[in-house]
């Protein structure tokens, strides 16, 4: 009885502060401001030394300038491309190998305790040995996001073949659809979530491995050029990529990777 | 005249894991045109397989399914077939999914609309084109599976426990629907089902099979008027001799099981007297 009653009372409250999707959408921006402004603020104070941590609004002047010159943006370009090699490869491998896997046991149970066997060493830790073969170059750096990004990829999609369903595939065979449109028009959009959450996930993986390639290695990239900036003394620079960084990822992660899964969510 | 659909000793064998299993020992059985045939058996007696055997996607151990005088090897294309789950592809819309025959079939695209929509409307979905599988309820989804299973004008449509995963309601409403669709189209229908007032309501003949190894049991031609009442002392009549039937059988499986255990407990038996021996 008293529930009922306590409802009415708070429910109207809590719906005017949480009600409209925009407003909610919009929620995360808050913390944001106030971690933005907490920074400001402590370097400002002189609390942190500015050799240590440069201000936001000299973080934010640096990136305005620093996005202007094509250097930068070559560094950036760099990393992206030696990313988007490595997740192109990783997938192209990954994806018949994980398909394969998940239909046949046999396969699978060959081919997956190694797959996890390698998977469960540190992917970085094979770097200094891809040094020595292929050079501190470009070879090493592919290399490497390559392997780190063929395990989502292959531990999603294989996951995803095994829950295919089996009358789906009776299906395509009663209405006489030949192998190509078998793969085009069942295969692949059943696959389609999983390949989708396996790209996102060793795209997230891949920046992380980019950086810090490039900054063990110190190739010419935006790796490198934010560690050079810690030597140089040039924070705000330092920040500056990193914020350029972010900004990358969580663009390609929305425009990318939002609309892949937009059009999954109509339907699954 | 010439058998439309014939099933001549067909049996079949799984190996799965070292064990061999009879799923079907020689089920021999005719469907004429335009007839409405259901197979009833016990659970697990291979009704399915048999179902998928005539549908050409699964080849009997010996045996063969003729359709107009050829051996069906490959699904035909004048063969359709509704699936328990519905079978419906959760990506493409409703009018999507009916067009999807006629679009492995390379039919042009308006064609294909328009071919799809008619049926959509004999089902009673139109204005449902746009929307998605998930959206759907249970006897919706099965709606556009016959719409489907009708849309590449086949000659025999085969339905895989069609009604099983719909609330009695529903089903009893589609089976109806069937029962005109069938009357209109003049299409031959197999229905495989565990449901005996169901195969009475809707077929020419019922084929009953026994348990494992399947067998036919019986062909019973049900001569009762249309559209059936399950009320009318024939129908229950002829529902009491089914279910008597398959009690049989039911009963025939558990004795055999005892049976087998009770070799396997003379065999412990006989081992352990061995081992005694032995010692």
């Amino acid at each position: 009885m008293s529930a009922g009653r306590q409802k009415p009372l708070t429910m109207p409250l809590t719906n005017r502060i949480f009600s409209g999707q925009k407003i909610a959408d919009h929620l995360w921006m808050v913390p944001l401001a106030c971690a933005l402004a907490g920074w400001e603020l402590v370097t400002r104070m002189g609390l942190v030394p500015s050799s240590h941590l440069p201000t936001f609004s000299s973080v934010l002047a640096v990136f305005v300038v620093s996005i202007q010159d094509p250097v930068f943006l070559l560094r950036i370009a760099q990393s992206f491309l030696t990313l988007i090699c490595g997740l192109v490869l990783a997938f192209s491998i990954a994806l018949p190998t994980s398909f394969v896997a998940g239909s046949c046991n046999r396969f699978d149970g060959t081919l997956t305790p190694l797959v996890m066997l390698f998977g469960a060493l540190p992917d970085l830790s094979f770097l200094p040995l891809l040094v020595l073969w292929f050079g501190a170059g470009n070879a090493a750096a592919i290399t490497m996001t390559t392997v780190a990004a063929f395990f989502p990829i292959y531990f999603t999609v294989r996951e995803g073949t095994r829950n295919m369903s089996r009358e789906l595939f009776e299906v395509t065979s009663v209405f006489k659809s030949d192998h190509v449109s078998t793969f085009t028009k069942m295969v692949l959009p059943a696959l389609s979530p999983y390949i989708f959450s396996g790209l996102r996930l060793a795209y997230d993986f891949d920046w992380e491995i980019i950086i810090a390639v490039e900054i063990a290695t110190r190739l010419s990239g935006i790796g490198s050029f934010i560690q050079g900036t810690v030597s140089t003394g040039s924070m705000a620079n330092g920040f500056a990529g990193i914020l350029a960084v972010a900004l990358v990822a969580v663009a390609v992660d929305r425009i990318f990777f939002r609309s892949l899964e937009s059009w999954t969510r109509k339907w699954a | 005249m010439e058998n439309h659909l014939e099933l001549d000793n067909i049996t079949k064998f799984y190996r799965s894991q070292e064990k061999q299993l009879h799923a079907l020992h020689e089920v021999t059985f005719d469907v004429d045109r335009g007839e409405f045939v259901c197979i009833v058996g016990p659970s697990g007696c291979g009704k399915s397989t048999l179902l998928k055997i005539m549908a050409g996607l699964d080849a009997p151990s010996s045996g063969e399914v003729r359709f107009k005088g050829g051996v069906v090897q490959e699904p035909d294309s004048k063969i359709s077939m509704v699936f328990q789950a519905f079978g419906l592809f959760p990506w493409r819309t409703v009018l999507e999914n009916v067009e999807y025959g006629l679009e492995m079939q390379k039919a042009p695209k308006g064609r294909r609309r328009d071919i799809s929509k008619r049926y959509l409307e004999m089902v009673g979905l139109s204005g449902y084109e746009h929307m998605y599988p998930k959206q759907l309820s249970g006897g919706m989804k099965q709606r556009v599976g016959i719409a489907r299973a009708l849309a590449v004008d086949p000659e025999v449509v085969l339905m895989d426990e069609a009604f099983s995963a719909i609330d009695e309601v529903t089903a009893e409403v589609l089976r109806e629907e069937v029962t005109t669709i069938h009357k209109q189209t003049g299409k031959t229908f197999v229905l495989v089902t565990h449901n005996l007032s169901e195969a009475l309501e809707l077929a020419d003949k019922v084929v009953v099979l026994s348990s494992r190894p399947a067998k036919v049991k019986k062909v019973l031609p049900v001569a009762l008027e249309r559209p059936r009442d399950r009320a009318h002392s024939n129908f229950i009549h002829m529902h009491r001799d089914i279910l008597h039937l398959l009690k049989e059988e039911l009963e025939n499986t558990i004795i055999r099981h005892k049976l087998r255990n009770m070799d396997e407990i003379k065999g412990l038996h006989d081992m352990e007297a061995h081992d005694k021996t032995t010692q």
